[in-house]
């Protein structure tokens, strides 16, 4: 079983939700999460600070920084409930087609026949 | 459909004409902030207003002073919004409230049973106190009764309900429906003991059926079916005050004072469903006020900008990578709402929320929030 799961907290509480009451009421073990729209990291610390001045600019490089560091610390929460977790990249492209699905689709298939 | 919008130029509800909002969407759009941000932005303007969430995101819950077991309203300190001369009125005032199913099921026990003695075998019931908390619907149900409930106070201007997750629309708004066909459906005919409050007669197969029951019971010894019975059976006399409260909540939400807003982002999934909540609230007769789309990216920054920044090079190929990546991500959302302008009527009111850069934490993200639903 593997919940899939967006990097924001509604998300993650259903998510927990779902894992607990599978395997509490229906013994289902769930096999791991996969958390989709997951930002790469592109800034440090001192390169935000760097940016500052420049308004529209240094908002966009720290909420993409922030959704990074979002995802990192509920993937953290998922391991204290015994998920491993399996980033998938946001898209950042005009439209999700057919390219994209395969992109994603390749990155899945590495990562659980890996496993 | 009764949206009422102009393509070209967004517009908002009138809030102050309001005495009922009712904020409608699927999971994970940011429901429960545009409600809290409605109450925020009313109270500041010198009204007094509840507002009921259901199930708020853990910072939310702080911001506005509530905790898991908040079943009755708590005051909401406005003192952040002091700069609004409004919101220092001594009517103006803002609670809220954390929905539970749980409490709000009891009361209604309380309120309808004919007699104490009657209300006291359903509270002990151990079906009752399994499905008061478990069955499908009744946490929307619990909202449309507590939502009453609030809106019949006469001290308070407003109330804006902050709806369970829906995956249709009319999950929450025909709760009271389906409660009443429950009670009155042949599966709690069957398991009931004739009469009372059951309409219709047993067919030989349910006859069949409940005699499987019994010899279920008889063989495990769980007296399920007597406990069924007991449960169904102690209803007896409530059907009416059920009917006369559905009623009164089918009218509460087709009020001239009552906007149904559908709350949706700009993501092509998101609007799909909010177009299905519209289409099916229209065949129900009931009027959508406006749609809101929340969390819409802000204006994109000049890239000229990147060229004359005093920083190092990696970094300018940095943000112009950055730059781009939010750029694809702006045109598909503005292909989004581009499809979803076409596909509404020109009258139809459509609101796009900003997307804050942050999580909003505080009564001043809310009111910020508020202010953008505001006329522009």
């Amino acid at each position: 079983m593997i919940i899939t799961l967006t990097p924001e907290e509604l998300a993650l509480r259903e998510a927990l939700e779902t894992e607990a009451n599978m395997r509490e009421r229906l013994s289902i073990t769930t096999v791991a999460a996969i958390m989709n729209r997951v930002p790469d990291s592109l800034f440090d610390t001192a390169e935000l600070a760097a940016l500052s001045p420049l308004g529209l600019h240094a908002q966009m490089a720290v909420r993409r920084t922030n959704a990074r560091e979002v995802a990192s610390a509920m993937a953290r929460r998922l391991a204290k409930a015994g998920i491993a977790t399996i980033n998938l990249p946001m898209m950042f492209t005009p439209a999700m087609g057919f390219d994209e699905l395969e992109e994603l689709g390749e990155i899945l298939a590495a990562v659980l026949l890996d496993r | 459909m009764n949206l009422k919008m102009s393509p070209h130029h967004l517009e908002s509800i009138d809030l102050a004409a309001l005495k009922l909002v009712v904020c409608l969407g699927p999971g994970g759009v940011g429901k429960t902030t545009i409600s809290a941000a409605f109450a925020v932005d009313a109270a500041a303007h010198g009204r007094a207003v509840d507002v009921m969430t259901v199930d708020p995101a853990p910072r939310l819950l702080d911001a506005l002073g509530l905790n898991a077991d908040s079943a009755e309203p708590v005051e909401v300190s406005l003192d952040i919004l002091r700069h609004s001369r409004r919101s220092k009125s001594h009517h103006a005032r803002l609670r809220a409230l954390r929905l539970d199913p749980k409490r709000t099921f009891d009361a209604i026990i309380a309120r309808y049973a004919p007699s104490n003695a009657a209300r006291d075998v359903i509270l002990e019931n151990r079906i009752y106190r399994n499905i008061s908390n478990a069955l499908a619907g009744v946490a929307d149900y619990m909202a449309m009764e507590k939502l009453l409930d609030l809106a019949s106070n006469p001290a308070t201007d407003l109330v804006v309900l902050d709806t369970p997750p829906a995956v249709e629309a009319l999950d929450f708004l025909d709760a009271p429906r389906r409660l009443l066909d429950l009670l009155n459906s042949r599966a709690v005919s069957l398991l009931g003991a004739p009469g009372g409050i059951f309409r219709r007669r047993l067919r030989v197969v349910d006859i069949a059926a409940r005699a499987v029951l019994a010899a279920f019971d008889r063989i495990t010894g769980l007296n399920l079916l007597r406990d069924v019975q007991a449960f169904v059976g102690s209803f007896d006399g409530m059907y009416e005050g059920f009917a006369t409260r559905a009623a009164a909540a089918q009218e509460k939400l087709r009020a001239q004072d009552t906007a149904i807003v559908i709350v949706t982002t700009a993501e092509a999934s998101r609007i799909a469903q909010a177009r299905e909540f519209i289409d099916a609230l229209e065949r129900a007769d009931l009027r959508v006020a406006a749609l809101i789309v929340n969390r819409v990216m802000a204006t994109m920054p000049d890239g000229a900008e990147i060229s004359s920044a005093r920083i190092p090079a990696a970094l300018k190929k940095k943000l112009k990578r950055n730059l781009a990546d939010y750029g694809a991500l702006k045109t598909r959302e503005e292909t989004s709402l581009k499809a979803l302008r076409d596909s509404l009527p020109k009258d139809a009111v459509l609101m796009v929320v900003p997307d804050l850069g942050r999580e909003p934490l505080t009564i001043a993200d809310l009111a910020e929030v508020g202010r953008s639903l505001r006329s522009r």
